[in-house]
């Protein structure tokens, strides 16, 4: 999770920094709403007792593996 | 000078279809004899016959597509086909399925690593090298990696060939029969979920707006269908026909695996022959699954450039394929439940509903 936070903070940091130079306020919303939802897939990958994604879509279409 | 330049940045027809040879002979090497081994039992064989037969129903779709909207965004087509609102709301599901596609590809290309070469090596750490790699190539103009590929295909098909003919030497028959009329359903349905591994490598045709449509198109289709057909046969012949369909059905990899029990003059270890080459193909797969996400993304938002959203997507579909399974089992379990389904849906399916539609409404 660290390793995503640092990741996803230099992209946003670099990135961010040209649109906000080039006045592109619309790209820079898109820019912070996929680094806010990489943050928590990465938050939701860590914790604990996550199975993972698949695992829930499976049990939840009932299909024993 | 300025034609010239739009003619070299366009992917050409053959380009086009050698790249859908390489990643649709490349998924089935991954998912199709432990599939079909496991769904068709000892008629495996004849499965790939079904997939033919409704394969080539996709291609005219396709080709009135890439004719009638030459040089179009995918979802600019959809908006022009369904209306502004619902085109861009079947765009934004198209963009989610290969963003999620994508996701699954790159875990399981990184598990295969880290299972059958890098046992003690962490899967997130390989995820992250190998998406710099990937991050970085996609810098580079999509013709020109479509182009490396002209090369490369043909060393992956002469490999893949060798491979092919090594193994059929120790093929059983046994293996191969009892085939009788109850077999038909299930090589039914076993042929159509094959349809939704091949349908990984026709994604490519999703980019309108860089391939250039030629008369002869339709003539390709029907040749890369054909390939499907008997690579397909000798694929699973040269797997399942040699280790029988329930020790296939057991298997993680099952080609990788056959490749490894290889002798060859008394040669042992043919398969480091092997494997460079498709590591390289892996990427090549990956990198294009990629471009047909930022495809996508740009005709969604519509973006005049992508380039600045690289990095982002590439940690976007990185978290997405940590987070999409805890162990492989799950993955493959995921694979055979979902995505061959949403792969039949968003690459064969809807390009077919788009050119009825265009048809119906006089667009092409």
């Amino acid at each position: 999770m660290m390793e995503l936070v640092i990741i996803v903070g230099l992209i946003d940091v670099y990135e961010g920094w040209q649109f906000i130079k080039q006045r592109r306020f619309a790209w820079l919303a898109v820019l912070l709403a996929f680094s806010a939802m990489t943050l928590f897939l990465g938050y939701l990958a860590s914790a604990q007792d996550f199975k993972g994604l698949a695992s829930y879509l499976l049990d939840a279409m009932n299909i024993h593996k | 000078m300025r034609v010239m330049e739009e003619q070299t940045a366009k992917i050409s027809n053959r380009t086009a279809f050698l790249l859908a040879v390489t990643i649709t002979l490349r998924s089935m090497e991954y998912f199709l004899p432990q599939y079909m081994a496991d769904s068709a039992k000892q008629a495996f064989w004849l499965s790939p016959l079904f997939m033919f037969a409704l394969l080539i129903l996709v291609f005219p779709a396709y080709s009135i597509i890439l004719k009638t909207f030459a040089g179009m965004n995918p979802v600019d087509i959809m908006r022009k086909v369904f209306g502004r609102v619902a085109g861009a709301l079947v765009g934004a599901v198209a963009f989610i399925w290969m963003v999620i596609l994508s996701a699954f590809l790159v875990r399981y290309f990184v598990e295969g690593l880290s299972i059958k070469f890098y046992t003690y090596v962490d899967t997130e750490l390989l995820l992250i090298f190998i998406l710099l790699v990937i991050g970085f190539v996609l810098h580079f103009k999509t013709v020109y990696v479509s182009r490396i590929n002209d090369i490369f295909v043909f060393i992956f098909l002469f490999l893949s060939a060798l491979s092919f003919i090594l193994l059929l030497t120790r093929m059983d028959v046994k293996n191969l029969a009892p085939v009788s009329s109850h077999n038909v359903p299930s090589m039914i349905t076993s042929g159509i979920g094959g349809l939704g591994i091949v349908a990984i490598g026709l994604n490519i045709f999703f980019l309108t707006d860089r391939i250039a449509y030629k008369k002869n198109f339709l003539f390709s289709g029907v040749g890369l269908s054909g390939f499907i057909l008997v690579a397909g046969i000798v694929l699973l012949l040269s797997t399942v026909g040699v280790f029988g369909y329930s020790v296939v059905s057991k298997l993680t990899f099952p080609y990788t695996q056959s490749i490894k029990t290889i002798h060859f003059l008394g040669i042992d270890r043919v398969d480091a022959l092997f494997v460079p080459i498709l590591q390289f193909i892996d990427i090549i797969t990956i990198t294009m699954m990629f471009f047909i996400v930022l495809t996508f993304f740009k005709g969604l938002f519509k973006l005049e450039e992508v380039k600045p959203f690289i990095w982002l997507l590439v940690a976007f579909v990185g978290a997405l394929g940590i987070a999409l399974a805890n162990n492989f089992f799950d993955l493959l379990a995921s694979f055979r439940e979902v995505f061959i389904y949403g792969n039949i849906f968003i690459t064969l399916f809807l390009p077919l509903v788009i050119a009825i539609v265009a048809k119906l409404r006089k667009l092409a």
